[in-house]
């Protein structure tokens, strides 16, 4: 039972974290290993700074509970005049969605077994190199206190398998992946055919693919790198940490203002299962769905309580930390561009000279976003043409907003179980993102 | 059956800056353990956060030689060093004080610009032992200073950065530095008429190393495929793992298995000629190749190939040496990559004018290209310490590269 004082707002977040990690390098087992990790997190506002403490010592959390309200300030007037502490939710809940499925009762054999049935598909190209196979898993237990009277525990799972081939053919080398995401162990449909198609498109790959000529092209993103487009252009741009007590951003950043084409509209919700799912965000607030932008127009934005205190918006569950080292910061969770009416085909069919981007393998953001494909191919008088090496795509982020000019009727949501979100010192942060495929007349190539 | 332990503490203090403004203090003590068995051929890990029972956890490790992970028993035997570093730079009880005073000095000198961030003080011990009669311990602490810099009349997120991890502590050299990006900041200045040399990070040295490791290297999958003991660069490059204490922060001289490189250092390329490449014991044992001592793992993982320290040894003593005239300084990149043939992208978002030792101006966004192997090859000029800045410590690539206006 954690005793909180008056005069002070508080919180704790404790995180039991379980995890799995399978690695086999051209077959042979590289790694092998089930952890357990117990830590918490501990704040205490004063209502002028905050104090923070990240403890193993589950034990002493009281003591560093104490600590911390040594250094602070108490201020008895918090709870009814500050705004950051009149923001916080309440709420007593208890919202385990995976306990019954969880990866921890899945057996070591059985996670090995999922590599292993597919390792002949893997390893059937002719120019395959070296070949990578990663099981990953992780089931996370989260329980919350506040001194205003929260109590909650929820639970968060994901796992998936990965499989990577590096090709070689004399000078020229390529490394391709594919990737299975699920909730639960027996959601993961790891199959042969995907896997010996990746090994198929990257020898074509590492034999046809042609340097490109730098310059300014029409683009077509697949669904996984218009999350990624999304995310980076501006799911960042949306997290109103930037924006505290900064004038000229609130002008910049003003609800209402036109930043995109009429049809993109991207949204941010924790409610989705996947990477990004937070029930619950790292200071209680429950998950919401929040439009950032509709229909080309700036609706909204990402907070924590001490941004929504500090603009006078609501809060939206995105207060988030990376783990029990680190205070909650305003993040992304799942963040996704929506759906247009077009078919796929009548995107492509737009374009005489351009380049479709299939994969990335890493993306970027500030006023420039840049992503770096993996597979690309170009696009020649409306079909997809041979596969090309692009090291990087750029853009100015408003100007690319308003570039787009198609957007397919279907769109993807994915998960991860490698990489992450960097934001500062903290990364990986577990975020899922996805989109339609999506038209952008013109954009840097290189 | 041998066994190995390594145990890592780091105690951190970090303060949080937001718009001007010291708001948060973080305290954090992480203690880590990992116990290694080896017998018949075969690895058993267990680790721990937190305090821990010892010879419980060696148990665990015993327990998980079962998982059957290959990996070769080769303690290093009979070995004893010791280092502790106490640089002081910044004690804990003074970390907040210090960073208000900062600020505050920051936002005056500076009143055009908004500055968030953090800075932090940390102490870190690793010690290594083993049952072949080896011990190793290393202890140090340092400073970080991580701002980012927005101008009040910006509509960027940030426009620029500033930081570095350091063994002392100076807020007037801090200020200094600040004052030479931020003094010619709003000087908008053309593109140089004449071809000028560029001088970039050593980021690029990171696209790089996934290639270097033996087994991507073995396997055939490298781009420097079949060039081991040939000559791949400009005679001058040289770049090395580099654990000496006193060019590192928080690198212990030994890597997570124990092993320590000849001088601390261990040559990649030297002369120009690809020397050696990223090992671990299992895979220096599986292809014959010398260790690297660079191996890193989880605190519970199997060891594999790391490029802790990895650098470009200076070619000369000063950047004014190598450019004669005037330069490209790249401040700020969004990202960048390499493809497997070596050519790299660059976006570039900030970029000065430099010329003997002085920022002059701001130049437009651009980005860059070239191909690795002639940017550090037949356009590769040199390398050097940035000397327009006291406190921060950044090393220069000097190049001719293509701007793409």
């Amino acid at each position: 039972m954690i005793r909180f004082r008056q005069g002070f707002y508080a919180d704790v977040r404790i995180e039991d974290r379980f995890s799995t990690s399978i690695r086999y390098r051209n077959g042979a087992l590289e790694e092998s290993k089930a952890s357990s990790v117990k830590k918490a997190f501990i704040r205490v506002y004063d209502g002028k700074m905050w104090y923070y403490a990240s403890t193993y010592k589950l034990d002493d959390i009281q003591s560093e509970l104490e600590d911390l309200y040594a250094v602070a300030s108490p201020d008895f007037f918090l709870y009814d005049e500050d705004p950051v502490v009149k923001k916080f939710q309440v709420h007593k809940k208890v919202m385990m969605r995976f306990e019954e499925d969880s990866v921890k009762d899945v057996p070591m054999e059985e996670k090995h077994a999922l590599l292993t049935s597919v390792f002949e598909d893997l390893q059937s190209g002719e120019h395959v190199k070296m070949t990578s196979a990663l099981y990953i898993d992780r089931y996370s237990q989260y329980e919350f206190f506040s001194s205003k009277g929260s109590h909650i525990k929820y639970d968060f799972q994901t796992c998936g398998a990965v499989f990577m081939a590096s090709f070689g053919n004399g000078d020229d080398t390529f490394d391709n992946r594919c990737d299975f995401t699920a909730t639960s162990f027996s959601g993961l449909a790891v199959t042969g055919e995907k896997v010996r198609a990746m090994v198929e498109e990257g020898e074509n790959f590492l034999i046809n693919a042609k340097p490109v000529t730098p310059g300014v092209y029409p683009v077509i993103l697949a669904p996984q790198v218009a999350g990624v487009f999304a995310h980076e252009s501006f799911g960042h741009k949306s997290e109103a940490d930037f924006m505290i007590g900064d004038e000229t951003m609130r002008r910049e950043w003003e609800l209402g203002k036109k930043v995109g084409a009429d049809m993109l509209s991207i949204y941010d919700s924790g409610k989705d299962f996947g990477s990004g799912y937070v029930p619950f965000d790292d200071e209680g607030t429950k998950a919401g769905k929040v439009y950032l932008i509709k229909n080309g127009v700036l609706t909204g934005r990402l907070h924590s309580a001490v941004t929504a205190a500090d603009l006078g918006e609501e809060l939206t569950g995105n207060a988030r930390a990376v783990n029990c080292d680190f205070e909650p910061i305003v993040r992304m969770t799942n963040t996704v561009i929506e759906a247009g009416d077009k078919s796929v085909e009548e995107l492509f069919a737009n374009i005489s000279h351009g380049y479709f981007i299939k994969t990335y393998k890493h993306g970027s953001g500030l006023s420039t976003f840049t992503i770096a494909p993996s597979l690309a191919y170009e696009i020649v008088d409306g079909k997809l043409g041979d596969p090309v090496k692009i090291a990087v795509i750029t853009g100015n982020v408003f100007e690319t907003l308003n570039l787009i000019d198609g957007l397919s009727d279907e769109a993807e949501i994915f998960s991860f179980v490698t990489g992450g979100c960097g934001k500062g010192e903290q990364f990986p942060l577990n975020v899922g993102f996805g989109g339609p495929y999506v038209s952008i007349s013109k954009m840097n190539v290189s | 059956m041998n066994s190995e332990k390594l145990i890592q503490n780091t105690i951190s203090y970090t303060v949080n800056i937001t718009n001007n403004a010291v708001d948060s203090l973080r305290k954090a003590d992480d203690l880590k353990t990992v116990i290694r068995v080896y017998e018949g051929e075969c690895v058993g890990i267990a680790g721990a956060i937190g305090l821990c029972d010892e010879q419980s956890l060696l148990e665990q490790a015993k327990d998980n030689l079962n998982q059957g992970i290959p990996y070769p028993c080769n303690l290093t035997s009979g070995a004893s060093r010791e280092e502790t570093v106490v640089n002081n730079a910044l004690p804990s009880w003074e970390i907040l004080q210090k960073s208000k005073s900062l600020v505050s000095r920051l936002a005056e000198s500076y009143p055009d610009y908004i500055f968030s961030g953090k800075i932090a003080t940390e102490e870190y011990s690793a010690e290594y032992t083993n049952d072949a009669d080896t011990r190793y311990f290393y202890k140090s602490d340092d400073v970080l200073v991580s701002l980012s810099i927005k101008g009040k009349n910006s509509a960027n997120i940030f426009d620029l950065g500033y930081g570095d991890l350091q063994t002392r502590y100076s807020e007037d050299e801090i200020v200094g530095d600040v004052g030479v990006l931020l003094n010619v900041y709003d000087l908008k200045l053309p593109f140089p008429e004449e071809e000028v040399p560029v001088l970039i990070g050593e980021d690029c040295l990171t696209y790089m190393m996934g290639h270097l490791t033996a087994e991507k290297y073995m396997s055939g999958a490298s781009m420097f495929n079949g060039k081991l003991g040939q000559k791949i660069f400009d005679e001058r490059v040289k770049i090395v793992l580099d654990r000496k204490t006193d060019n590192r922060r928080n690198i212990p001289f030994f890597d997570c298995e124990g092993s320590v490189a000849e001088g601390d250092e261990f040559a990649l390329v030297e002369g120009g000629e690809l020397k050696n490449l990223l090992t671990y014991k299992r895979s220096a044992a599986k292809y014959g190749l010398p260790l690297s001592a660079s191996a890193s793992a989880n605190y519970d993982g199997v060891p594999a190939a790391g490029f802790d320290g990895a650098k470009m040894c200076p070619t000369c003593d000063s950047l004014k040496e190598l450019v004669n005239g005037r330069a490209i300084y790249v401040a700020v990149t969004s990202g960048g990559d390499m493809t497997p043939s070596g050519d790299l992208g660059l976006p570039v978002m900030l970029a000065y004018v430099y010329e003997n030792g002085l920022l002059l101006g701001t130049l437009p966004e651009f980005s860059l290209s070239g191909n690795i192997f002639d940017v550090l090859g037949k356009d590769f000029i040199g390398v050097a310490k940035n000397d327009a800045f006291s406190f921060m410590d950044e090393t220069l690539i000097v190049a001719r590269m293509k701007i793409n206006k």
